[in-house]
């Protein structure tokens, strides 16, 4: 434990390290700044669907209905209940964690493949009620939340929400990486592992996996919240059914079961169209040859790279 | 009496698996299960903890009811077990996998664990002590931190029981405990059953079929045969009964 815990703490200063510096080195380029942030959202979305995938072992294909739940709870808690931004961030999480459990239930029941095509109606089912719902949620035309206030500072320069963004993401981070490491986490990849012996261990394998999909959902609801207020525009086809596919290679690229991994997937899912996207259709293109170069190289993920190279390095000692 | 089945049939379709079964077991006793392959035993196991219903009869421990439990809360009622091919969690480490058995134990809660509460800190530290000195107790401190699947199969069988052991249960079910294990680590083994049943005060029901291990640590031991009960005794009074030599001895590989 003392080992394991300064580890974490090493690393999480790490990340704190990194997200600081970050606007230093980008420098004034008010695009790379963007980017970012967005990494930064996607990154959160990432680590909560790996602690269902990569932890938990389930799967959940429409993630980015979620993300549309968290970012149309805080709009319409904003814009038409009049809660402040700091109420609404949190809120709209546990707004999100309930639906969450709500989805989750029905995985108790099912596995495997029947549980992608139940999340997947889900994916697709609420960007449709987003449209269709138009008295809620503007349908088409979207809704415009306003930029986060938060004791009367408005966040208005890129810098600022940058700087709130990283904050919210180190918050979820050291959060997720805690329950990761406690009975509550252990349970979790119990389940992944062996039902039955998970069983016999005193865990209450339904209701854990609800609560997974429900602790899940809530930091995704958050990211989401987030994201409506930073873009300052939400709308239905932000949360289709290819962003939750996204998603989905964010975690399958950067690594399962890693929260670093979950970062470098973010950051390399998001980089992808923001360079391609001068060709049309070449971001689909090289998405998809990056996924397909990763599963044959680095089926644990980009984050696998490092361990690789270290085994390369002492082969390479043992020959010589 | 501390754990008693009293009658119990487990069937499959229409196959009869267990018929009309009583045990009893009396506290700090080795109560050992023997009988050749297809006799019923792992059911009877599988039964206790509630992973197959009963068509009748009745399971008491301590006088509660096991049957009216879910499988889940078995292990609170007192009763752990290990399982017969090992099901580890193979991807964890050999710590978290004994921590994974105090779960039963553990407080906290979603909230207290994700912001790191004191009380949440204070548990994991308890919950680490506790595993490690279950790992020294098995001389299995140094594969500590290893990953299970990474393990030979001796000590995954090894740490499937001490698994089983974090929550302290009343009574351990243990499933061919020592099969896969070598003379010298089978011996260790029936040693620790031993401790654990004099220190630890807990009651052990074992399925096995190493023999020599059976007849030395048992305080009584049972015979099933196509899952009825033919036979029960001190393990003197096995070695002789005729039913069992011919069920079960009699057609044995002596070497074995």
């Amino acid at each position: 434990m003392i080992k394991n815990g300064w580890n974490l703490y090493r690393n999480h200063l790490l990340l704190t390290l990194i997200l600081m510096l970050i606007p230093a080195f980008i420098g004034g380029q008010k695009h790379l700044l963007t980017i970012a942030c967005l990494v930064l959202i996607y990154a959160i979305i990432t680590m909560s669907l790996n602690l269902l995938m990569g932890f938990g072992g389930q799967i959940s294909i429409g993630h980015a209905s979620f993300m549309a739940i968290g970012a149309y709870a805080s709009a319409i808690f904003t814009l038409k209940l009049g809660f402040p931004f700091w109420i609404a961030l949190p809120v709209s999480g546990f707004f999100t964690a309930l639906i969450g459990f709500g989805v989750g239930l029905p995985a108790v029941k099912l596995k495997g493949p029947f549980l992608a095509v139940a999340t997947l109606g889900f994916g697709v089912a609420i960007p449709e009620l987003t449209m269709k719902w138009d008295k809620l949620t503007g349908g088409f035309s979207g809704m415009f939340p306003e930029k986060p206030v938060l004791l009367g500072y408005t966040f208005k320069s890129d810098l600022s929400l940058y700087y709130l963004i990283a904050v919210v993401t180190l918050l979820c981070t050291w959060l997720i990486r805690n329950l990761i490491n406690s009975r509550i986490g252990r349970a979790f990849v119990a389940i992944r592992e062996s039902e039955v012996a998970a069983t016999a261990m005193g865990i209450n394998v339904p209701i854990y996996k609800a609560l997974m999909f429900s602790i899940s959902a809530f930091f995704t609801g958050v990211a989401g919240s987030l994201y409506a207020h930073y873009i300052g525009f939400i709308s239905p086809f932000d949360f289709n059914i290819g962003i939750s596919l996204t998603l989905l290679a964010m975690v399958v690229v950067g690594g399962f079961a890693s929260i670093p991994g979950s970062f470098i997937g973010a950051l390399v899912l998001t980089l992808i169209p923001e360079f391609t996207n001068h060709v049309a259709g070449l971001s689909l293109v090289v998405t998809g040859a990056a996924l397909i170069l990763v599963t044959l190289f680095f089926p644990d993920g980009l984050v696998s790279i490092r361990s690789k190279l270290k085994d390369l390095a002492g082969k390479r000692k043992v020959v010589g | 009496m501390f754990f008693e089945l009293k009658g119990v049939t487990v069937q499959f379709g229409g196959l009869t698996a267990v018929n009309n079964l009583d045990l009893a077991i009396e506290k700090n006793q080795i109560f050992s299960l023997i009988g050749p392959n297809g006799a019923g035993k792992t059911t009877v196991l599988n039964t206790i903890s509630r992973f197959y219903r009963p068509v009748k009869g009745e399971i008491r421990l301590d006088g509660q009811n096991i049957l009216s439990l879910k499988p889940h809360q078995v292990v609170r009622a007192g009763i752990a077990r290990s399982f017969q091919n090992v099901e580890l969690f193979a991807n964890m480490t050999v710590l978290d996998n004994l921590k994974t058995g105090l779960h039963p134990i553990l407080r906290s809660g979603v909230f207290g664990s994700s912001f790191a509460l004191p009380r949440f800190r204070r548990e994991e530290r308890e919950a680490l002590r506790q595993a490690e000195e279950l790992l020294d107790m098995l001389s299995l401190g140094e594969i500590a931190r290893e990953t299970v699947k990474n393990l030979p199969f001796g000590h995954q069988k090894i740490v499937d029981i001490a698994r089983a052991l974090m929550s302290r249960p009343k009574l351990l079910l243990l499933d061919e405990p020592v099969a896969g294990l070598n003379p010298t680590e089978t011996e260790k083994m029936g040693e620790f059953f031993q401790r654990i049943r004099d220190e630890w005060g807990i009651t052990i029901l074992m399925i096995e079929h190493d023999m020599s291990l059976v007849m030395k640590i048992s305080d009584r031991i049972a015979v099933m045969d196509f899952g009825n009960k033919i036979a029960e005794g001190l393990p003197d009074e096995i070695q002789n009964h005729p039913d069992v030599i011919e069920a079960y001895l009699g057609v044995r590989d002596e070497s074995a």
